[in-house]
């Protein structure tokens, strides 16, 4: 019997240390990336009197970089929309009509999200060129509002199904239209997880990099941009910049945690 | 462990939860073949009890022996016991067949072995037939079945029930706890059973335990407990029961006069012999244990008997419930249930009436009312 | 106001809802059908066509298909990287289970923080991510410092970068927090009194491990290997990033017809077999994800 317990610890222990190494892993790259935006490192080894944050200042000095982070922003706001109204639709119809069509119908929305990015990429570039529809942002935003689709209307079909019956039963019981109940019941029900659906959404839009290539002709985002930084090497300057977005992406999760709230994400997790 | 004995023995069992105390020092045996019902409103703690005994929960403080070897922090697998949950726990990715093999399953017991074992088990719940549905697939009158019957294959000497009739229709209610006792005197197991409904723990059992706030308030078989509660607490928690204040006179060994706000009444309680003179009781009697008599009726079959007028009658069915009120002591108002009778009841609000009742009705609690 | 008030009106309020039912059905069906549908059968056409001094002749032939299957080496890079993305799903699956677990026995505060600390890389750029872990695994990084601290190597190697090994390291560290999700939710999902039901039924802690907290973790932690396979097989950042010249992946290929060798027919012949390959592992997952005890 304790023979039992204590390989139940055993057990336990390597678990922990399993999981403390992958968080090291997970971390050490990108805290040394942005120790780097600060320091120099000469022969593999750290200055650590070269503090400085002269590599932030020529960023602000990049003009390409402003025009990569104002498209960046206009395509996700561009897709969260296009997503948001587009989900809500679908997830208001597969709702009502539960059958072989709207399984197939969810599939098929899935597939941008699920296929490697590469081929939904590919296939919206030689759709676009085959009708002559020219690169830029316009073809951006569409391929983002796909790939952030399924998503979206996971978030806020999973919420719609979880609202009683009883309640839709009961706003008409007691005299309401149709667009009412929807006005006063449904929507302010539904807002919270459009709101989470639109977080989560713009963060993906922001990050995405693999549509985007194929999708951006001569402009830019900030992924796209960077992608180029990175190809010519390890500087100091992308470091910056990736500290900086780092930065920002750690906000949006934990405004995205903060809002969803720790019955989500803390306790019991539902997805 | 010894072979014969099957005694569950629980000594000064307390367990707390962050400076909570839900149970304090509890006290109690079960015999072996006897089944046990474990009563209380909820947060009682009587569920921790059976938490405490399946293995479930590590208890503060005291002692759990079975068949005279010491339990108290023997793992879950390795105790003599069997569960049946609240929500039956059956496994949602196994079959029922499945389900109910798994206790020999993991003990290895040989295939060949198994199969009939698992036939027998389900024939005992009168599921033959269900073998490979999923429990998702069940009915909620079947899922409580294939949990008996899984509980029921390591043939254990004992089976802790929590609250498993619960989510069952009043019907189906009706027809388990039938099912539930006969198996057990069929079976000889001994059962442990958690109930806050009181109906259900008096058909059933042989001895009923009455827990409140993390005590024992009273053990004893079901008739014991209703016509000789001990404490107001299952006076009131069993049903309706008139209490009065008093304070006791010794008369004959078991008979003794209590002088209440309604004077003084004879009451006759074994109980009494244990108690000194002029302690302060609360007498308790049964609503239906009182009747409404002519005011010069026979004394020799109502020991005691007092005038007053009829406050309010409600008809709740198959009884009526007639509120009396004394003009000695108008803040005690009577509860009266008699039968109904179909057309005028008898006696109106307003009415002068005689109330009697015996002596024997009258039960002497040792204690009195806060 | 007037018209709010008669909603029973017949006829009127009706036809109303027939249009905006008309266009509801239009939206819902129609734009999946044209924008998603439509492009992946155009480019499965492409795939029959080809190109002759930089314009495409659609004329409808398998010889693309054939040009892979009679190339070797289009076909070692096929199935080196279809094995590479085995072996990042096998790793990825036993790592992220491991995790998965011990966050899932955690209590309070602590497990909040953690599964928090797994959400932060999860919605991290991912070139961001690739970027960070080149920074680590070249002869300097701190990869080679650690294992030569740790006494493993004499001496700095050169085999985490520019080639397999460092994309398989990468996509494994890149891709990790999307395996470990979904096993996490899974076993979160488990209620607590079906394991106090196998212990009760005479379970030892590994026999309730291995017959309850595993099958029914299992539906996820098939979700977590597919997102894990599907997205390395395709991938070609990474690759193009810390693969060099020997890191060469199915991706490279697909991307390098569309940029370099500019021959769109052909890549899209070879996506159309990266296609087939994902949506094999998409259909097989689902299958697997959801046994017949999860569906009603």
């Amino acid at each position: 019997m304790n023979a039992l317990r204590l390989g139940q610890h055993a057990a336990m222990a390597a678990l922990a240390i399993v999981t403390a190494m992958v968080f090291v892993a997970l971390y050490a790259p990108i805290f040394l990336v942005a120790l780097l935006s600060f320091f120099r490192l000469r022969r593999g080894e750290i200055q650590w009197d070269s503090f400085s944050l002269q590599w932030y200042g020529k960023l602000f000095s990049n003009e390409g970089l402003g025009q990569a982070l104002a498209n960046s922003l206009i395509v996700g706001f561009a897709s969260v929309l296009m997503a948001l109204v587009l989900a809500t639709l679908l997830a208001f119809y597969v709702n009502a009509r539960p059958g072989l069509r709207t399984t197939i119908l969810q599939f098929v929305i899935f597939l941008p999200f699920l296929l490697p990015p590469i081929i939904t990429g590919l296939s919206l570039l030689v759709f676009f060129s085959e009708w002559g529809v020219s690169r830029g942002l316009f073809t951006v935003s569409i391929g983002h509002t796909l790939f952030v689709l399924a998503l979206a209307y996971r978030t806020i079909l999973t919420r719609l199904q979880g609202l009683s019956r009883n309640l839709m039963e009961a706003s008409q019981d007691l005299g309401a239209t149709r667009w009412q109940t929807f006005r006063y019941i449904l929507l302010p029900n539904l807002k919270l997880a459009v709101v989470t659906a639109g977080l989560l959404a713009f963060a993906l839009s922001f990050d995405e990099t693999m549509i985007t290539l194929f999708l951006i002709g001569d402009t830019n985002t900030l992924p796209i941009r960077l992608f180029a930084m990175m190809r010519a090497g390890f500087t100091p300057e992308v470091n910056a910049l990736v500290t900086l977005i780092l930065v920002f992406s750690i906000l949006l999760t934990l405004v995205i945690a903060r809002y969803v709230g720790r019955g989500a994400i803390g306790g019991r997790f539902r997805l | 462990m010894a072979q014969g004995d099957g005694r569950l023995q629980i000594e000064r069992l307390s367990k707390n939860y962050g400076g909570v105390q839900v149970l304090d020092a509890v006290e109690l045996t079960v015999d072996d073949g006897e089944f046990l019902t474990i009563l209380g409103p909820s947060g009682s703690g009587k569920t921790t009890i059976l938490r405490l005994i399946g293995g479930f929960t590590e208890p503060s403080g005291g002692r759990i022996t079975f068949g005279g070897s010491d339990v108290t922090h023997m793992p879950i697998y390795r105790r003599p016991f069997n569960t049946v949950f609240q929500d039956y726990a059956l496994f949602p990715h196994m079959t029922v067949a499945q389900n109910v093999a798994y206790g020999l399953v993991v003990r290895g017991v040989p295939k060949a072995e198994i199969t009939p074992r698992v036939g027998e088990a389900l024939a005992v719940v009168s599921l033959e037939g269900f073998m490979d549905r999923y429990p998702t697939q069940l009915s909620g009158g079947q899922r409580q079945r294939v949990a008996l019957a899984r509980a029921l294959i390591c043939q254990p000497r004992l089976i802790l029930l929590d609250e498993p009739l619960a989510a069952l229709d009043a019907e189906l209610r009706r027809q388990m706890r039938a099912f539930l006792k006969s198996l057990q005197r069929q079976l000889r197991i001994t059962f442990v059973f958690v109930t806050h409904d009181q109906e259900e723990a008096i058909s059933m059992s042989d001895r009923i335990c009455v827990i409140n706030q993390g005590k024992i308030e009273q053990i004893g078989a079901p008739k014991e407990i209703y016509y000789r509660p001990a404490t107001p607490f299952v006076a009131t928690f069993f049903g309706d029961n008139n209490l009065l204040p008093g304070h006791l006179h010794h008369d004959r060994r078991d008979t003794a006069n209590v002088d209440t706000p309604f004077g003084k009444i004879v009451v006759r309680d074994p109980r009494v012999v244990d108690l000194p003179a002029n302690a302060a009781i609360t007498i308790a009697v049964r609503p239906e244990a009182l009747h409404i008599v002519a005011a010069s009726g026979d004394a020799a079959t109502h020991d005691n008997r007092f005038a007053g007028q009829v406050l309010s009658v409600e008809f709740v069915g198959a009884t009526s419930q007639i509120r009396v009120a004394a003009p000695a002591a108008p803040d005690h108002p009577l509860l009266l249930k008699v039968p109904s009778l179909a057309g005028e009841s008898a006696v109106r609000p307003g009415d002068q009436v005689t109330v009697a009742w015996r002596a024997q009705d009258c039960a002497v609690l040792p204690a009195t009312l806060v | 106001m007037a018209a709010l008030s008669t909603t029973g009106r017949p006829g009127h309020p009706d036809r109303r809802r027939g249009w905006l039912h008309l266009f509801w059905l239009a939206t819902v069906y129609g734009i999946p059908a044209i924008l998603i549908v439509l492009p992946l059968l155009t480019f499965l056409m492409f795939g029959f066509w080809s190109v002759e001094e930089g314009r495409i002749l659609r004329d409808f032939s398998f010889d693309n298909y054939f040009a892979f299957a009679g190339n070797e080496s289009y076909t070692r890079v096929f199935t080196g990287t279809l094995f590479l993305a085995l072996r990042v799903m096998i790793i990825n699956v036993l790592l992220g289970f491991a995790v998965a677990y011990f966050l899932s026995r955690l209590e309070g505060r602590l497990k909040y923080a953690l599964v928090l600390g797994l959400i932060v890389p999860l919605l991290m750029s991912y070139i961001i991510k690739i970027y960070a872990i080149r920074g680590i695994l070249g002869t300097s990084g701190l990869l080679n410092k650690l294992l030569i601290f740790l006494g493993i190597l004499s001496q700095p190697s050169d085999l985490f970068l520019f080639n397999l090994t460092a994309v398989l390291i990468t996509l494994s560290l890149a891709l990790l927090p999307f395996t470990i999700l979904p096993i996490f939710i899974a076993l979160e999902k488990i209620p607590a009194n079906y394991l106090e039901a196998s212990a009760d039924l005479g379970a030892t802690p590994w026999q309730t491990f291995r017959r309850v907290t595993l099958p029914m973790a299992l539906p996820g932690t098939v979700v977590g290997g597919m997102f894990c396979f599907v997205l390395a097989v395709g991938d070609f950042l990474a690759p193009e990033l810390v693969g060099g010249t020997r890191g060469f992946t199915y991706g490279r290929l697909v991307f390098s017809q569309f940029g370099m060798a500019f021959n769109w027919p052909f890549g899209a012949a070879l996506s159309v077999i990266l296609l087939i390959v994902s949506l094999g592992v998409i259909v097989a997952a689902g299958r697997l994800g959801s046994p017949k005890w999860l569906r009603q």
